[in-house]
C-alpha cells in the first residue's frame, strides 16, 4: 500500500507514523513536568540594578542604613550619600589612619555608623549632622549593642587592656557618649552577643556572661571556635556557641549545657535571622542549622564571604567571582552575578531588601533589588532547547506532552466518525427509499449547526474543563453527517454492481451484502472522510482552547498558543510557532494522505464516479474531497 | 417491688410530657405553593407541670420551656437573607423554600393553666416538582405522633402512604402518623396527558415520515423545486431545533445545577417556572416551541448579571455575515474568471489557502496586531464610538472575514472557470471576435452555479470563523454571545446563538437554492 504512494503520500504517512511514535514514547522520555515544572530562579531572574552610584574617590569601607550610604574614602573622608536624592549629604575630613569597617548602631528609627582607627572611635549622628569622637587607643575590635540588648545602647571596644563599654544616648544634652565599664581580659574575644540584659562573650577557652554593669555573672570553660548567638524568641533562655564540630547550647541563666548539635565541619561563625540559626564553617560552607536534628537543613559550599543581617530577609554571598543573592528561608539562589567585587552590604529601604555591591575599582556602588528581574519567557538555549514560557516552564516538554492529547483527540474522533458515519451511510444507501430519506434528512439537518456551535453545547453539557471530550463529541456531531452522506452516495453506486446483485441472488442477507460485498469497496472513501474529520477535530481543539475553554492540567498545542497570547508573549516565536507548525504539519499530512487515498481509490481505479446518481451530492463530494 | 411500682407510676406520670397529640394539616394549592400547619392541644395537666410559680398562668419563659419539650422540632436552614430551606419537608426529594414571613406562630399569652390551650405553627412554602406525574411528599417530625390530613388539588389522587387508618374524606385525605409522613400522589391530568402525548408523538413521527417520503429526492423541476427546498429546509430546522432543545434542557446535569451559575436561588426558581423545567417532557417541549414562536425565548438572555442587547448583536452579526458572504463570493468569482491561464493554483489561490489553513483565530490575531500600528483604525475596530464608526467596523470585519474564508469558493470557481475557458463555445466566441468582457459574462454565469451550490457548506465555515473574529475583535455579536454563554455556563445565550446560527444557515441555504433557480436554466425548466 505504501509502496504505491507518491512521494507526498509517503511523506505524509511518515509524518503520521512519527507523530504516533512520539505520542507513545513521550512518557519514557527524560522530559520535565510540562505544567508543574518551574525553572530555578537563577535561570529566570537576572540582577536588576535599581541604582548605580559613581564616586570620584576610592571607597575603603561602606555601610548602608535606610536611604543613606556611609562611606570612608581612601583619602580619609567620611561621606554620607543619599540614594534617593542621589547626592552627598555630608562630608567630613578624618585624620590619616587606617579605618575599620563601619557598623550600624540601630536606635529606632535611626542608624548610627560606628567605626574606629588606632586612636579614636567615631560615631556619626545624621540628624544633628555631627561626628562624635571617643578616645580609645589601640582599639582592635568593636561590637555595637543592638536589639535584643536593651539595658543601654552603645558599643563595646577591645584593646590589649580589655573590653570597654560605652553608652550612647542620642537625646542627651551633654556627652551623648559616656564610658560605662571596663572588663579586663587577655584574649581577644571571638564574639559578643547579648540577651535582653546579659552580654555573652566567647573566648577560645571560656565564655563569660556579664550583666549590664560589666560584672561577671558566670563563666564556663571550654574550647570554643565561634561567636555566641542568642536567638531572641520570647521565653528562650538558651544561646548557641560552636566548639569545633559541635554547636553547643547553654543556658543564659547559669551556663549549664542544654544540648549539642554536631556539624560536619568546624564552625567559625554563627548568625541568626528570625528563629533560625545559621553557621559558617572553616571550609567555606554556609547553611541553616537544623536545630532539631544534626547538621544543615540547607547549605551552600564554597562561600568565600557573605553578608547577612539579623534584621534583613536575604543575604549576599561571594563564591569566587560569583555574587549571589540567597533567600535565607530555603537557601535558594534568587539571582547571580559574575563579577569581581571589593565589598558588599545588605540594606533595606522601606522594608525592601537591597544588595549594595562595591565594584572592583572601588569607585562605584550598585544597588541590586532582592528579587532580580524576571526574564521569562527564556529564548531557546542549551538547557531549555525550546526556551520557557512566561512562568519558566519548559516549552519542549509541553510541546512533546501535547502530542498525546492531540493524537488522542484525532484518533478517537476519527475512529468514531468512521464507524458512525459508515454505518449511517451504509444503511441509508443500501436500504434506499424511506430509511434513506430519513437518514439523509437527519444528516442534512445536523449540518445546519456549525462545529463551533456543537462545541459550545458540548462544553456546556460536559463542563468547561472537559474540552477534549467536548471537541471529540463536537466533531462527531458535525462530521459524521458529512461522512454518512459520502458513504451513502458511494453505496448507492456499488449497490447496482453486478457482483452485488449476484450475491443477493445467491441468497446473501442484507447484513452480509452490506459488510461483505459493499463495505470493502467503500471503506476507502469512509477513511478519506474520517481523516478529514481528524484534521477538523484538531483545528477545533486549538480554536476552543483559544477561546479559553480547557483543562489547564493537560497541555495541548492550542493551550500553548492561548497561553502565549493571554500572557502577552505571542510575539515570541518559540512559544507560538512550534505548536502551530506541529499542528499545521499533522493537518497538512492528514490532508495529503486523504487526498492520496482518494486518488488511489477512485481516480486510479476509475470507478464509475463520473456517472453520479445524485447530481448535487456527487458535486458536493468532489468538492469536499478535493 | 415497691420501687418498681413507684417507677411505673413515675413513667405513667411522665408520659404526657414526652408526647402530645398533634394535628398536622398540609394543603398543596398548586405545583409551586403549599402550607403545613401543626396544632398541639395543651391540656391543663401538661400546662400545670410547667407552671413553676403556681400563678395559674404560664409566662413567656414557662411557655418556651413547655414548647421546647412538647412541640416537634422544625428545622429551617437559612439560605439567603430572608429565605430558609424547610428541612422537615421534602417534595420529590427537594427541600422547599420559604421566607421568614411565612412562618406564623399562634398561641395566647399569658396562657391560663386551666382549660385546654392550642399552640399552632403555620408555614407557607414554595417548591417545584419533578417532570413526571407521580410525586412524593415526606414530612419528618421526630418524636411526634397524631393526626394528619392533606388537601390536594382536584385532579390528584393519593397512591400510597404510611398513615394508619388512612381514608379519603371529602376533598382531603387523612390518617394518623407517628414520627414521619410519607405520601405518594399522582396528578391525573399529567398522567393521562403523558399517555396522549406519547401516542401523539408516535402519530407525529409517522406523519413526519410520510411528509419526508413525499419530499424525498427525485427529479423535480421548476417552482416545485423551490417549494420542496423551502419545505425540506424547514423540516431540517425543526429537527435541529428539537435536537437543540434535547441537548440543552433534557440531557446533562439537572436544571438547578445548569442554570445555577448565572442566577440567585430566587431567579433560578423563576427560570424553572418559565421553561417549565418542572413539567413532563411534552409540556416542556410545547412550551419551548411556544416561547420560540412568540419570540419570548430571547428573554432568557436578559436575566442574570450582564444582560445582552440581542437586537444589536443579531443586527451586527447578520450584517457581518451577509457582507462577508457577498464580498467573498463576488470577489472569488470576479478573480476566478478574470483571464485564461494554464494553471489554476495561482498566487491568489496560494494566499487564500494559506489564510484558510492556519487557525482562524491566529489569522485574526495577526490582522488585529497589524491594525495596532494604525491607531485610528484600531480604535474603531475595538471600541467604536458612534454609528458611523460602528458601520466602518462592520465593513472592515466583513472584509477580513471574507478574506479568511474566500479560499473555498475561489478554488472551486477558478478550477471551473479554467475548464470553462477550454469549452468549445468559448473558443467559438473567441473565434468570432467577441470582446473578452462579454465572454467573461458567459463564463461567470456558468462558474457561479457550482460555487453557490457549495455555499451551504461554506456558510458553516464562515459562521465558525465569525465566532473567532467577533471574540478577538470584541464585536458583541451572536458569536461573542455564544462564547460568553459557554464561558459562563449560561444556557440562554448558547441557545439563542445556536438558534441564530441554524436560522441563518437555513435562510442562506434557501437563498442559495433561489439563486440557483434563477441562474441555472436546467433547474428552471
Amino acid at each position: 500500500m505504501i509502496r504505491d504512494m507518491s512521494i507526498a503520500g509517503k511523506f505524509a504517512f511518515t509524518v503520521v507514523v512519527i507523530y504516533l511514535v512520539v505520542a507513545l514514547i513521550v512518557p519514557a522520555l527524560p522530559l520535565r513536568d510540562p505544567m508543574a515544572y518551574r525553572a530555578p530562579p537563577t535561570d529566570i531572574f537576572v540582577p536588576e540594578a535599581k541604582g548605580i552610584y559613581n564616586f570620584s574617590f576610592k571607597i575603603e569601607n561602606m555601610a548602608t542604613y535606610g536611604l543613606a550610604m556611609y562611606i570612608i574614602s581612601s583619602q580619609n573622608q567620611f561621606v554620607v550619600y543619599d540614594t534617593s536624592e542621589r547626592r552627598e549629604m555630608h562630608r567630613a575630613e578624618l585624620p590619616p589612619d587606617n579605618y575599620s569597617d563601619l557598623q550600624i548602631l540601630r536606635i529606632y528609627p535611626n542608624g548610627y555608623p560606628v567605626f574606629y582607627n588606632s586612636h579614636n572611635v567615631y560615631l556619626y549622628d545624621q540628624s544633628k549632622g555631627e561626628m562624635l569622637e571617643v578616645d580609645a587607643e589601640n582599639t582592635s575590635a568593636l561590637w555595637v549593642l543592638n536589639d535584643p540588648f536593651n539595658a543601654f545602647r552603645g558599643f563595646v571596644t577591645y584593646n590589649r587592656t580589655g573590653l570597654h563599654a560605652y553608652e550612647y544616648d542620642p537625646y542627651a544634652f551633654f556627652n551623648p557618649i559616656t564610658h560605662a565599664w571596663d572588663f579586663a581580659c587577655n584574649d581577644r574575644p571571638l564574639g559578643i552577643h547579648y540577651t535582653y540584659k546579659i552580654l555573652l562573650i566567647s573566648f577560645s577557652r571560656e565564655i563569660v556572661a556579664l550583666n549590664s554593669e560589666g560584672e561577671v555573672i558566670w563563666r564556663i570553660a571550654g574550647n570554643f571556635t565561634s561567636n555566641p548567638v542568642y536567638i531572641p524568641i520570647y521565653g528562650s533562655s538558651a544561646f548557641y556557641v560552636a566548639s569545633t564540630n559541635t554547636i553547643l547550647s547553654y543556658s543564659t541563666a547559669n551556663g549549664t549545657l542544654l544540648g549539642r548539635i554536631s556539624m560536619p565541619e568546624q564552625v567559625v561563625r554563627l548568625e541568626y535571622y528570625g528563629q533560625n540559626l545559621y553557621a559558617y564553617t572553616s571550609d567555606g560552607t554556609f547553611g541553616k542549622v537544623d536545630l532539631l536534628a544534626n547538621g544543615f537543613s540547607w547549605k551552600i559550599d564554597g562561600v568565600d564571604s557573605y553578608v547577612m543581617n539579623p534584621f534583613i530577609d536575604g543575604m549576599g554571598i561571594v563564591q569566587g567571582e560569583r555574587v549571589e543573592f540567597i533567600l535565607i528561608a530555603d537557601g535558594t539562589a534568587q539571582w547571580g552575578l559574575r563579577e569581581r567585587i571589593s565589598g558588599m552590604d545588605i540594606g533595606e529601604q522601606y522594608h525592601v531588601p537591597y544588595l549594595f555591591v562595591l565594584s572592583e575599582n572601588r569607585s562605584q556602588i550598585i544597588q541590586y533589588s532582592y528579587s532580580g528581574k524576571l526574564i521569562t519567557p527564556l529564548p531557546p538555549n542549551n538547557k531549555y532547547l525550546l526556551g520557557t514560557d512566561f512562568a519558566g516552564r519548559d516549552v519542549l516538554s509541553q510541546l512533546l506532552w501535547s502530542f498525546r492529547s492531540e493524537i488522542y483527540i484525532a484518533a478517537v474522533s476519527g475512529i468514531a466518525v468512521l464507524v458512525l458515519g459508515t454505518l449511517w451511510g451504509l444503511v441509508a444507501g443500501y436500504f434506499s427509499g424511506l430509511p434513506d430519506d430519513l437518514l439523509l434528512m437527519l444528516s442534512d439537518s445536523m449540518l445546519f449547526i456549525p462545529a463551533i456551535g456543537y462545541a459550545a453545547l458540548m462544553i456546556y453539557i460536559l463542563g468547561i474543563s472537559h474540552h477534549i471530550e467536548a471537541t471529540i463529541l463536537a466533531s462527531i456531531f458535525a462530521l459524521s453527517p458529512l461522512e454518512a452522506r459520502a458513504v451513502r452516495n458511494y453505496t448507492k453506486v456499488i449497490k447496482e454492481k453486478p457482483y452485488v446483485e449476484s450475491a443477493k441472488g445467491m441468497g446473501a442477507g442484507s447484513i452480509r451484502v452490506m459488510f461483505g460485498y459493499i463495505f470493502p469497496e467503500i471503506y476507502g472513501i469512509s477513511l478519506v472522510y474520517a481523516l478529514s474529520a481528524t484534521t477538523m477535530a484538531l483545528l477545533l481543539e486549538v480554536g476552543i482552547s483559544f477561546l479559553g475553554f480547557g483543562n489547564y492540567t493537560i497541555p495541548t498545542w492550542g493551550w500553548m498558543v492561548t497561553n502565549a497570547y493571554f500572557t502577552g508573549y505571542w510575539d515570541r516565536w518559540w512559544l507560538v510557532l512550534p505548536p502551530l507548525f506541529l499542528l499545521w504539519l499533522i493537518v497538512y499530512s492528514l490532508y495529503l494522505l486523504s487526498h492520496e487515498m482518494y486518488i488511489r481509490e477512485y481516480v486510479l481505479r476509475a470507478l464509475p464516479s463520473k456517472r453520479p446518481v445524485n447530481r448535487e451530492s456527487a458535486e458536493e463530494d468532489k468538492n469536499l474531497g478535493a | 417491688m415497691r420501687k418498681i411500682a413507684l417507677l411505673l407510676i413515675l413513667v405513667v406520670l411522665l408520659l404526657p410530657m414526652a408526647s402530645a397529640q398533634e394535628e398536622v394539616a398540609c394543603r398543596i394549592t398548586d405545583r409551586y405553593n403549599a402550607s403545613l400547619s401543626i396544632h398541639i392541644d395543651l391540656s391543663s395537666e401538661t400546662k400545670r407541670m410547667y407552671d413553676h410559680d403556681s400563678s395559674g398562668y404560664l409566662d413567656r419563659a414557662e411557655i418556651d420551656e413547655m414548647i421546647h419539650d412538647v412541640a416537634p422540632r422544625l428545622n429551617f436552614t437559612p439560605i439567603m437573607n430572608y429565605y430558609y430551606f424547610f428541612e422537615n419537608v421534602s417534595l420529590d426529594g427537594r427541600k422547599p423554600m420559604l421566607s421568614i414571613n411565612d412562618i406564623i406562630l399562634n398561641y395566647t399569652y399569658p396562657m391560663p393553666v386551666n382549660g385546654t390551650s392550642t399552640y399552632g405553627i403555620i408555614t407557607n412554602f414554595t417548591f417545584y416538582l419533578n417532570g413526571t406525574s407521580d410525586h412524593v411528599l415526606r414530612v419528618s417530625l421526630p418524636g411526634a405522633h397524631g393526626h394528619f390530613s392533606i388537601w390536594l388539588p382536584d385532579d390528584v389522587v393519593v397512591l400510597e402512604s404510611n398513615l394508619a387508618n388512612a381514608r379519603s374524606v371529602g376533598g382531603h385525605f387523612e390518617g394518623s402518623f407517628s414520627n414521619s409522613i410519607f405520601i405518594r400522589f399522582r396528578e391525573m391530568h399529567y398522567f393521562w396527558m403523558n399517555i396522549y402525548a406519547t401516542g401523539l408523538a408516535g402519530i407525529f413521527v409517522v406523519l413526519f415520515v410520510f411528509v419526508a417520503y413525499k419530499l424525498r429526492g427525485g427529479q423535480v423541476k421548476g417552482i416545485k423545486l423551490l417549494v420542496r427546498s423551502v419545505l425540506r429546509n424547514l423540516v431540517a430546522l425543526f429537527i435541529i431545533l428539537t435536537l437543540l432543545f434535547y441537548l440543552l434542557w433534557v440531557i446533562g446535569p439537572p436544571p438547578s445545577v445548569r442554570i445555577g451559575g448565572i442566577s440567585s436561588l430566587f431567579v433560578r426558581f423563576n427560570i424553572i417556572k418559565y421553561y417549565h423545567l418542572d413539567r413532563p417532557w411534552y409540556d416542556q417541549y410545547l412550551n419551548w416551541w411556544h416561547l420560540l414562536l412568540t419570540g419570548r425565548i430571547a428573554e432568557g438572555v436578559t436575566w442574570g448579571k450582564n444582560p445582552v442587547d440581542l437586537t444589536y448583536s443579531a443586527l451586527v452579526s447578520l450584517s457581518i455575515f451577509i457582507l462577508a458572504s457577498v464580498f467573498s463570493y463576488v470577489l472569488a468569482i470576479y478573480l476566478a474568471v478574470r483571464e485564461r491561464a494554464e494553471r489554476n493554483l495561482d498566487v491568489y489561490a496560494a494566499g487564500f489557502l494559506a489564510l484558510y489553513s492556519i487557525p482562524t483565530f491566529y489569522a485574526a490575531l495577526v490582522i488585529l496586531h497589524f491594525f495596532e500600528g494604525i491607531p485610528a483604525v484600531y480604535s474603531i475596530l475595538v471600541a467604536p464610538k458612534d454609528a458611523m464608526q460602528e458601520g466602518i467596523r462592520i465593513l472592515i470585519s466583513s472584509l477580513i472575514l471574507a478574506v479568511l474564508t474566500i479560499a473555498r469558493p475561489y478554488l472551486i470557481s477558478r478550477s471551473l472557470a479554467m475548464r470553462e475557458y477550454h469549452e468549445p463555445y468559448v473558443r467559438t466566441l473567441h473565434a468570432i471576435g467577441l470582446e473578452p468582457r462579454k465572454i467573461k459574462k458567459f463564463v461567470r454565469r456558468t462558474t457561479m452555479i457550482p460555487s453557490i451550490t457549495d455555499s451551504a457548506l461554506n456558510f458553516g465555515w464562515i459562521l465558525t470563523a465569525q465566532v473567532f473574529l467577533e471574540v478577538i475583535f470584541k464585536v458583541e455579536g451572536m458569536g461573542y454571545i455564544l462564547f460568553r454563554g459557554t464561558l459562563n455556563g449560561n444556557p440562554f445565550e448558547i441557545q439563542i446563538a445556536i438558534i441564530y446560527f441554524a436560522v441563518v444557515m437555513i435562510a442562506a441555504s434557501i437563498f442559495a437554492d433561489v439563486i440557483i433557480y434563477f441562474l441555472d436554466p436546467r433547474v428552471r425548466k
